[in-house]
């Protein structure tokens, strides 16, 4: 078992305390440094495609998908069924892993999400009682959820979560098992598999939805 | 002795305002079950893009990198690791007193270069300005040209605030300039990449010239964000000549490279196929949260949409690059002539090999002899790709009635004086095959996929793990399988040059049977490769160059590991072993997770 480490983090840190600082490059060699894409507008959000469709999670709330767990926001979505041997219960540990260490590292400016992919099984109290067996019912940013199959299936699709080969999409164990995340407000957006170190997990999280990032304000997503 | 691996751990300027969320639940609504069917959305070829003409744009050829005057020298305090200056400091291997540096690394006077990551813009279309990413602002980034046995340094600067790695593609470089994904050069950071560009050495000492490199390319390699950052532009090509080669040009053989202005020469034409995706509003369209690879349907050569290129009869050298990040090309010419292939990836071949068609996955170079002089003055030809391919898995097939041109050769008259004189003898660069008694491990690696993303041997990447411990200056043969049906994976292997001797059992075609850098996979392929590992210790990686791919951790890390100077016994893998014992702020990587894990390395 290895521990979590606040040193490894720190130089992602250091950049999000600072994301303005832009050192003055040799204008011999690579001329004046562009501001094109500072003031370019974002046009279209990554998060406009997703439904704002109404969720509960395991205290038994309705939150909607889009404006109240993503809008603004930098977040963390998981997918599991509360019923899986499979790959499930090993997301949830390292998700568990890394909200301990961005808990330490960012007190808290960030909501991690767990959605069921078995919404015609999957109960409240089902929810409840998965996140208490791994003991995280209680955090305070933390929501396991469930919808209607129909929205369940809006969102998979939305997050480009179905496997392209359909008879693999079909069976449950087969869901994805990627790690999403994603800054609303800098409109950046990756993912990564839940299979790897929750190190991992954390650092691809820190770097990419670190504040003044303006990678996404480069391009539009493709037509819908 | 043979050993198993033991996994050690834009329509033009029309800008469209669209609610695209509606569209988006409206097909989400439609499928109710997991499993129901997919929607046809995949298809982005059938996507609308900007208009324009084809074959009205000349097509450019990248100017060279030029040297610059540093602020100050590399390696010298002001510019040593965590300095103000360049933040990642140089490889250890600059040091003359490094164990790996040979003092004919320094025969020849060191050359000096800088390169910025840069936001620009840039017309993949003709008149539609997209928000682009360049090297010095360029798409492709300017040309790397250098000979074998002069060193270079070239100090990168990142200002842009997306992780960075800034890989050689073909070269035989130190781990620290290698491009290494994780070896980033954050915003703000600078990183001088050491090139000593020197070729291996044989056990008797003596130079392997049959790995001199000729036709490389470079192109950012951050972890988690390649496919991102080579979608938005930041590519180039890198070419190299040796005596060897040199002597080719001067007796006529081959074209000179070498314009009298220090830019390409008008003969030699390197070629970098892309394929571009822009959305109605000029800008590129990019899916954060598409991982099955990304396919475009704008065909661009170094940077720009279907050009065309007056061209005399005679004969060209045309270096192709695999620049897509998924898309894989079968190539031919419109008239189905024969080409003469002289070089695969970045090596010539022992002699040219005729063919009339490529297959180039992403990655792979294909060097090719064209030869115009038979064709009648006022003639049109095209380069055109005949893979059909929709989505990023894996081409439909080959589809020759529905050829999609690439660039369009307009042939002119006038009179063609000292031709080159290659022709299908010629002899080229002797290729040597590595000797069954070299190989001192056999190391097998399945590629697969797992809910939703890659795996290599059941495992996703872990920079902090080492998958292979080759020891340094040994041969091993590597079994790379693809068991899927569905998906296809061109491995890319970085530090030195792999000899392809089976694919599914058999010899495979004869421009792939040398040396390369990219193996392609295709559906349940079996490829059994053999490789040295020599010069430089230290992590590298190998990976599927399906950038999506990789991004999604279908990679695996190796650590050419060392030998005690005593006992003759090879040093374990550490990743921060005596000489690499670099602050994460150098690597990138942090050290501290190895350290809390030295079972793993033991």
């Amino acid at each position: 078992m290895f521990s979590s480490s606040p040193i490894s983090l720190r130089r992602f840190l250091r950049l999000e305390a600072a994301p303005t600082q832009v050192p003055v490059v040799s204008s011999k060699v690579t001329g004046q440094r562009s501001n094109l894409l500072h003031q370019t507008q974002i046009k279209e959000r990554v998060t406009d495609r997703f439904p704002d469709v109404t969720l509960t999670n395991h205290r038994g709330q309705a939150m909607r998908f889009r404006s109240d767990m993503i809008s603004d926001q930098k977040v963390l979505i998981g997918f599991i069924y509360t019923r899986c041997g499979g790959i499930c219960p090993a997301t949830t540990k390292h998700m568990a892993q890394v909200h301990a260490m961005l808990t330490e590292e960012l007190k808290g400016k960030f909501r991690m999400i767990s959605m069921s992919v078995d919404p015609t099984r999957d109960t409240v109290d089902d929810l409840m009682e998965y996140a208490a067996d791994k003991g995280v019912a209680n955090h305070d940013n933390w929501d396991f959820v469930v919808g209607s199959e129909a929205d369940t299936n809006s969102i998979r699709q939305t997050l480009r979560l179905q496997d392209p080969d359909v008879a693999a999409d079909g069976q449950l164990r087969n869901h994805s098992g990627m790690i999403i995340f994603g800054n609303d407000r800098t409109n950046r957006w990756s993912a990564i598999p839940a299979g790897t170190r929750p190190e991992h997990i954390a650092h691809g999280f820190l770097r990419m939805t670190r504040d003044g990032s303006l990678r996404s304000i480069l391009h539009g997503l493709p037509a819908a | 002795m043979s050993t198993k691996s033991k996994p050690a751990d834009a329509s033009r300027r029309r800008f469209l305002k669209k609610s695209t969320v509606g569209t988006a639940l409206a097909a989400g609504a439609l499928n109710l079950k997991l499993g129901s069917s997919q929607s046809e959305a995949g298809d982005v070829t059938k996507l609308p893009k900007p208009a324009f003409t084809p074959f009205v744009q000349a097509l450019p050829v990248p100017p060279r990198l030029r040297d610059a005057a540093l602020g100050c020298a590399p390696g010298s305090p002001e510019a040593k690791l965590c300095s103000k200056e360049v933040w990642h400091g140089i490889a250890p291997e600059f040091d003359p007193a490094h164990p790996s540096h040979h003092p004919d690394w320094d025969r020849k006077p060191l050359r000096c270069y800088e390169m910025t990551y840069q936001e620009c813009i840039h017309e993949w279309v003709p008149g539609i300005k997209t928000p682009s990413l360049g090297f010095n602002g360029l798409v492709p980034g300017p040309t790397f040209r250098a000979r074998l046995g002069e060193p270079m340094v070239i100090r990168v600067h990142n200002p842009l605030d997306i992780e960075a790695s800034l890989h050689h593609h073909g070269a035989h470089s130190p781990s620290h300039s290698d491009g290494h994904p994780c070896f980033y050069t954050l915003h703000g950071e600078t990183r001088d990449y050491y090139y000593p560009n020197c070729v291996p050495r044989n056990a008797d000492g003596s130079e392997d010239w049959s790995e001199s490199p000729s036709t490389m390319w470079y192109h950012d390699h951050g972890n988690d964000v390649t496919a991102h950052n080579v979608a938005h532009g930041l590519a180039g090509f890198s070419i190299f000549t040796d005596p060897f080669e040199e002597d080719l040009i001067a007796k006529n053989i081959l074209p000179a490279i070498d314009g009298p202005d220090g830019e390409h020469a008008p003969y030699d034409v390197p070629m970098a196929l892309t394929d571009q995706l822009l959305n109605l509003d000029g800008t590129i369209s990019w899916d954060p949260l598409d991982h099955d690879g990304r396919i475009g349907n704008l065909f661009c050569v170094n940077g720009v949409v279907q050009p065309f290129m007056n061209v005399e009869r005679r004969k060209y050298r045309l270096r192709l690059l695999g620049c897509s990040l998924a898309r894989i090309y079968e190539l031919r010419l419109s008239n189905n002539a024969s080409m003469l292939q002289i070089g695969n990836d970045s090596w010539l071949l022992p002699k040219p090999v005729t063919v009339t068609r490529i297959t180039l996955p992403p990655g792979k170079r294909a060097d090719v002899i064209v030869d115009f002089s038979k064709l009648p003055a006022g003639s049109e030809i095209y380069l055109e790709n005949i893979m059909e391919q929709t989505d990023g898995r894996k081409p439909k097939g080959i589809n020759t009635r529905n050829p999609i041109r690439l660039v369009k050769f307009k042939v002119g008259g006038g009179t063609v004086r000292n031709d080159i004189t290659i022709n299908a003898n010629t002899p080229l660069r002797p290729h040597h095959e590595i000797p069954e008694s070299e190989i001192v491990a056999t190391r097998d690696f399945k590629l697969g996929r797992s809910n939703g993303a890659w795996i290599i041997n059941g495992e996703f990447y872990s920079p902090f793990r080492a998958d292979a411990d080759p020891l340094v200056n040994s041969a091993e043969r590597w079994n790379l399988t693809n068991g899927s049906g569905g998906w296809e994976h061109p491995v890319h292997i970085h530090l030195e040059s792999h000899q392809i001797t089976k694919m599914n059992g058999v010899r495979p075609r004869e421009v792939w049977a040398y040396k390369s850098d990219v193996t392609h996979l295709g559906t349940n392929t079996t490829a059994e490769i053999q490789m040295r590992f020599r010069t430089f210790c230290g992590p590298f990686v190998f990976h599927c160059h399906n950038n999506n791919h990789e991004d999604m951790r279908m990679m695996k890390q190796f650590e050419v590991c060392g030998k005690d100077p005593v006992t003759g016994a090879k040093h374990p893998p550490t990743l921060n072993n005596e000489w690499f014992s670099v602050p994460e702020e150098c690597a990138g990587i942090p050290h501290d997770f190895i350290k809390a894990n030295p079972h793993i390395f033991s």
